[in-house]
């Protein structure tokens, strides 16, 4: 009879003191996760900032005022696309200016130059329409 | 009465006369020798008795409850321990979605619209010593909000005014480091389009309360502010062919000082339109700094006659019912008196024109007798099958109805032969001629993206070999025709120009015209069609002073063309091929049935 009051004595103390350990933990546990969820809701505000931003500096009009503005990149032209089956075998007895003759075959162009800035209402105006009248082949 | 102990009452050595209740000789006392029974008798006996008992009573109730809860946590833990994770789950203060509104994106989920966290600033004027001061500061932090009218109100005597909504993150730090406790921030969420003016009109904008008030914003409102964060939605509107079509609107807009322009890209074998833009736009991060008409849609919103472009409905209808054949024709000699109208031809050829002749020099008189044999009957049913009748189907509210003739007799059926006397939106154009070219499908035009691998609702409306005419009639227009400037060369352009007068007030404006050009690529089998429009473009000395849509409307599209054929993935074909040349070849015939020259 003794031992089983001693054991639910020292039962009840281990309860009382592994509860109150849990309530505590619980307690921390559950301030961890509220921080964290804080964390996370910060983080999805941040990163729909982010995501905004990145697609404002994204915007087309941007880009081709930069492009224009720092690349020698130009818009693609017709002539430049083809297919792969469609390219000849490096033709080792030829004069390789000879490649303008052949047929159908895509050609570069000159070396792209950057167009002076002069000129226009703004900045990059002028390599801007240049660039433009080679990709659409438009003379004027 | 009771005691314990060695005492005389007490007899050592296990009882060995039973007491009346058999199950209660167990000696029953904490600390005793359990060899000792307890012997009481009388009064005594009885109440020691009964306080067993109750014991007894309470200890069996204790043990059912705690068994009850044994039972209940084992089943809480292994049999149930799902239901019980789930609930735990459901209470948790988890992180959710915290916006209220959803995103829009284009079909390859660049960010067209989105909400993002924002301040407002509102203050406690009571609360606040020296209003004059903190009206200095505000008015230096947020320059937009007039000293005298900031002193006024932090000078009042109320507990709440707002000061701003919506600040800027710069603008929050700024007035957080004033650290004026009278002042104080309510989060809130505002909606941001990074694109600005891009997609101003298909995206729509929403009041200052995110509620949507115009375009998709409006038409979607419900399913983007559903109860866990909305479904986003997925537009069919492609950005990069967005921006080409309104970079060369724009320029055709100032270089020929027109007052407004419209144009659209369809992918004539889905419906979905990859581009719409309506000039002037607006900036829906602030629609109201914008003039108002710069909200107004002509895409979908305006209704206008088409001209020309009509031509190649009446061509397709005629041939489609077989009222005429490619080598046949009409006499367009003289102009065709009806009412008080005199029906004449702009590029007047004055002979006998076969049926590419009347579409590629544009003859209104050839359209007009075509029409004719057809019918009045049979016009009004064929215009109604390819949606020219009635307000087309779109996912915005920004959509007019068509405006029909008042009656529709010969008179009618000649004018709108040649795209008069009817107003259709060019969207409603669009889809229709998306018709005439895709192999004579007619399908609703659409601004979400469609799942590719979803069947298509289409109506045939003519036949595939009528429709592989129309083809080559519309290439035709562009190689040798009014629409020579539409030549993206690659790209196996065809098209037809519009040109009409402007009614304002029922009557016809000479000086003001609305051009346009309506084509597809590539032609030996269309995948994408381009539509542009100018209202009132002036000539200018590049187009020696002519303003009509060959000059003016036509060059946009070719230079369109060959901005997005690349990012659309067409690839460029000879044009001289023999394969190209046979699929789109006109034999253009004399009256006598030979083979016209050229």
């Amino acid at each position: 009879m003794r031992g089983l009051v001693v054991f639910a004595t020292v039962v009840v103390v281990g309860a009382a003191y592994g509860l109150y350990e849990l309530k505590y933990e619980v307690e921390h546990l559950e301030d961890r996760l509220r921080s964290l969820n804080g964390g996370i809701a910060d983080s999805r505000d941040a990163i729909e900032v982010l995501r905004v931003e990145w697609s404002y500096l994204n915007r087309p009009e941007y880009l081709q005022e930069l492009a224009t503005q720092y690349l020698d990149y130009q818009p693609i032209a017709a002539t430049q696309v083809a297919e792969i089956d469609r390219l000849p075998f490096r033709p080792f007895d030829r004069d390789e200016n000879e490649l303008d003759s052949i047929d159908g075959v895509p050609v570069p162009r000159d070396k792209p130059s950057r167009a002076p800035l002069i000129g226009g209402d703004q900045p990059g105006a002028a390599a801007r329409m240049v660039a433009y009248h080679l990709a659409t082949g438009e003379r004027r | 009465m009771v005691s314990l102990g060695r005492s005389p009452d007490l007899q050592a050595g296990s009882a060995m006369a039973l007491p009346p209740r058999g199950r209660k000789r167990r000696g029953f006392g904490f600390g005793l020798d359990p060899n000792l029974t307890l012997r009481l008798e009388g009064g005594a006996k009885a109440t020691l008795e009964q306080g067993r008992n109750r014991v007894v009573v309470a200890g069996v109730l204790f043990a059912v409850c705690f068994s009850v809860i044994a039972i209940r946590l084992v089943g809480l833990t292994l049999m149930q321990g799902e239901d019980v994770r789930n609930y735990a789950a459901m209470r948790s203060v988890a992180a959710e979605p915290t916006r209220s509104r959803a995103a829009i994106y284009d079909r390859n989920g660049k960010l067209l619209a989105a909400n993002i966290a924002s301040w407002s600033l509102y203050a406690n004027p009571r609360k606040i010593d020296a209003p004059k001061t903190l009206a200095r500061s505000l008015n230096r932090i947020m320059p937009e909000l007039s000293l005298a009218g900031l002193e006024a109100d932090l000078s009042s005597d109320r507990k709440f005014i707002w000061i701003k909504r919506h600040l800027t993150p710069r603008q929050r730090f700024e007035v957080n480091r004033l650290g004026e406790p009278g002042l104080e921030f309510e989060p809130e969420e505002r909606r941001v389009y990074p694109q600005g003016r891009l997609v101003s009109h298909v995206v729509g904008f929403t009041d200052v309360d995110n509620h949507g008030i115009a375009g998709i914003e409006r038409t979607f409102d419900g399913s983007l502010t559903g109860e866990r964060g909305g479904e986003p939605v997925t537009l069919s509107l492609d950005l990069r062919v967005q921006h080409a079509l309104r970079d060369e609107l724009l320029r055709a807009v100032s270089d020929f000082q027109a007052v407004g322009a419209t144009g659209v890209v369809m992918d004539v074998l889905s419906g979905e339109v990859l581009a719409m833009v309506s000039l002037p736009d607006f900036d829906p991060n602030k629609p109201q700094d914008d003039p108002k008409d710069a909200l107004f849609n002509r895409a979908t919103a305006g209704v206008y006659e088409m001209g020309s472009t009509f031509k190649t409905f009446t061509i397709a209808m005629a041939l489609d019912l077989g009222v005429v054949g490619m080598e046949n024709g009409y006499d367009a000699s003289k102009p065709i008196r009806v009412g008080r109208f005199r029906i004449r031809d702009f590029h007047a050829k004055n002979r006998w024109l076969s049926v590419p002749e009347i579409y590629m020099y544009s003859s209104n008189i050839g359209a007009a007798k075509m029409a004719i044999d057809v019918g009045i009957d049979r016009q009004q049913a064929f215009m109604g099958a390819i949606g020219l009748l009635d307000r087309p189907a779109l996912e915005l509210p920004e959509v007019a109805a068509p405006i029909l003739p008042p009656r529709w007799k010969t008179t009618e059926a000649m004018t709108i032969s040649f795209g008069h006397g009817l107003s259709v939106s060019p969207l409603q154009t669009a889809s229709a001629v998306a018709a005439m070219v895709n192999g004579g499908v007619m399908l609703p035009a659409t601004l979400i993206r469609r799942d590719p691998a979803s069947p298509l609702s289409g109506r045939r409306v003519i036949s595939q070999r009528t429709s592989e005419k129309v083809r080559r009639l519309m290439r035709l227009v562009v190689d040798e025709g009014t629409g020579g400037k539409a030549a993206a060369v690659g790209y196996v352009v065809g098209g037809k120009t519009g040109s009409a007068e402007k009614a304002v007030n029922g009557r016809y404006k000479r000086d003001a015209l609305l051009t346009s050009f309506i084509a597809a690529f590539p032609m030996n089998s269309p995948r994408y069609l381009v539509f542009a429009m100018l209202d009132e473009p002036q000539g200018n000395k590049s187009t020696h002073n002519y303003r009509t849509a060959g000059w003016t409307a036509a060059p946009i599209v070719g230079r369109t063309v060959a901005r997005i054929a690349p990012i659309l993935g067409v690839e460029p074909a000879d044009e001289e091929s023999p394969e190209i040349r046979n699929a789109l070849l006109v034999k253009i015939k004399t009256r006598e049935g030979r083979d016209a020259a050229f």
